[in-house]
């Protein structure tokens, strides 16, 4: 067994568990960056772009509400930012889609500084009660305004296929490489997190806020931080979203719908863990892609009724997520 | 080092504590004893921050600190161990220690009381890589304390270390007090045992009430008549 350790282990060490970590994370990013080369069809290509856009997303996500536990039904806000301020800068003053994205997380960030300064002052289900009332209002405020193009929203003119511009016509293979850099972000971004301090802090004030700030954490102030690169990631995803569909209204980017689509991925595969958001997605955004293409429109709501059997037979068999399940056949090491 | 002058709090019109005051010079350990209701944890959750100060003045190094929050409390050098411990169940020993160590900002600061906090209890060095929730209750103690050593405080707040806790550890956990203030660390203990207390306290007070009954040295507490009938039973 173990000798008798005269130093002690160090608290912050670089374990053969983190390691492992990104080598799978590694080894999942090369195998998507092939998948390409084995998919031709347009229809299976869409739901790739979705599935791993939304696996993004819900890790953006999942940096608020699973670390920092503050739950959070209306990031669409946030995504539709992102996906009007990149195409109106656009469509309007010609600013390239790359600035017009960090201009939409910027002004993002600024808002759920904002949002987060009066509502991180409130306590469990009220912050989540006042992110869906905030997002409703911001929806409406969307289909009235004039810079949005009111409920008709805003189309982005034909171009020549661009990387500069990100127009594609022929192709959606560009969207997908681009998707899959924002979700390698952000995964790469969650793993950093999960071994910074303030990883540790915004877990802490999920756990137990009164321990929290009894080991000098500020409660108050991890929120709004753990908000913002929340906010800053998704709003990235929405100016990608606006370029790939090429035409955005409020519904399509802004509606309650798709803040079910950014949390459940997450709850479903595991709130507060690495690969939570991922195996969510996968199960989640083909699927109600499938319900849509075959009832046609909005799939009849039948993706959401299917969801909502999910989530309670995750909470009910596997409150950990659809990630724990992975444990069945690997075992648990340190 | 810490003053409490005139001190009153209470919990929705309820008076918990009135007109208390005391002071805690550097390297001391203060029992606050008293029965169940006689307002001694809401001393130590006042003084941490967590309940508000009605009126009064607390001074810790001669700066005033009755109206901060508590994680500013703990940041001057004050750690509180709450008497629900309330170590984070789902995290290792190892991280519940790391939450601790994160108040510092330079590495070296934050590993080294490691190695004390492993020297007064072993055991959590065998449970490093365990959930919290998995620990026995003095091992859940121990790890509490260790946490809050993890920031390196001047003064260390505990409230009933010693309940919930079989009765072979608790004569550990008394040593490990007497070996925190050995390292220079201010303590300020609340406690039901009072006996045992004692044994290691310089001075007392005890509360009935939400007033301070009894003040003095520990060995002048210990001789009070009233002390010894009803608390210590003799």
């Amino acid at each position: 067994m173990a000798q008798p350790q005269t130093i002690p282990a160090p608290i912050t060490a670089f374990t053969s568990r983190r390691r492992r970590q990104l080598a799978v994370a590694l080894a999942v990013a090369l195998a998507l960056a092939l998948l390409p080369l084995a998919v031709a069809d347009v229809f299976v290509m869409n739901i790739l772009v979705l599935t791993i856009l939304f696996a993004s997303l819900s890790q953006s996500w999942n940096i608020l509400g699973g670390y920092c536990g503050q739950i959070s039904l209306g990031h669409a806000v946030y995504f539709g930012i992102g996906a009007y301020v990149t195409v109106a800068l656009f469509v309007d003053f010609g600013i390239l889609p790359w600035f017009g994205m960090l201009a939409g997380a910027a002004i993002a960030v600024v808002l759920a500084l904002a949002l987060g300064y009066p509502c991180f002052r409130l306590a469990g289900h009220y912050y989540t009660i006042a992110t869906i009332v905030i997002a409703e209002a911001a929806l409406l405020l969307v289909a009235n305004a004039e810079w949005t193009g009111g409920a008709v929203g805003l189309q982005l003119p034909f171009a020549p296929d661009s990387w500069a511009t990100l127009q594609f016509g022929r192709t959606k293979l560009p969207y997908y490489y681009l998707a899959l850099g924002l979700a390698v972000a952000t995964w790469i971004v969650s793993w950093v997190i999960e071994d910074t301090r303030a990883g540790y802090w915004w877990r802490a004030v999920n756990s137990d806020i009164a321990a929290a700030q009894s080991l000098g954490v500020n409660v108050f102030r991890s929120k709004m931080a753990a908000s913002a690169v929340s906010a800053f990631f998704t709003a990235v995803a929405g100016g990608v979203y606006a370029f790939f569909v090429s035409y955005i209204d409020p519904t399509s980017v802004m509606s309650f719908h798709i803040s079910l689509l950014i949390s459940l991925p997450a709850v479903l595969g595991g709130i507060g863990t690495l690969w939570g958001p991922a195996l969510g997605a996968i199960v989640l955004i083909p699927m109600g892609e499938l319900t849509r293409s075959y009832f046609g429109g909005t799939g009849l709501g039948t993706n959401l009724i299917v969801y909502g059997v999910l989530v309670m037979a995750i909470s009910l068999l596997r409150p950990q997520g659809l990630v724990s399940l992975v444990h069945l056949f690997v075992p648990r090491r340190a | 080092m810490l003053e409490v002058r005139h001190l009153a709090a209470g919990y929705h019109g309820l008076v918990a504590l009135a007109d208390v005051s005391f002071g805690v010079a550097a390297g001391e350990i203060l029992v606050v004893a008293g029965a169940n209701g006689a307002g001694k944890s809401t001393v130590l959750k006042t003084v941490a921050g967590v309940v508000p100060a009605r009126s009064g003045t607390i001074t810790f190094d001669g700066a005033r600190i009755d109206h901060l929050a508590a994680h500013r409390i703990t940041r001057l050098g004050m750690a509180f161990v709450p008497e629900e411990r309330r170590l984070f169940p789902r995290m290792t020993v190892r991280d519940n220690l790391r939450l601790g160590s994160y108040l510092h900002r330079r590495r070296a600061d934050r590993e080294a009381p490691l190695a004390t906090v492993l020297r007064l209890f072993p055991r959590l060095e065998e449970r490093m890589d365990q959930l919290a929730a998995t620990l026995s209750g003095g091992e859940q103690q121990m790890l509490a304390i260790g946490r809050a050593l993890m920031t390196r405080p001047r003064l260390l707040m505990l409230d009933e270390p010693s309940q919930g806790i079989m009765p072979r550890l608790v004569a550990e956990i008394f040593r490990a007090i007497e070996e925190v203030r050995r390292a220079g660390i201010t303590i300020l203990l609340v406690e039901q045992r009072l006996t045992e207390s004692l044994a290691i306290a310089d001075k007392a007070i005890i509360l009935r009430t939400g007033r301070i009954v009894v003040a003095g040295t520990a060995a002048e507490v210990r001789a009070n008549p009233e002390v010894r009938s009803a608390y210590l039973g003799m």
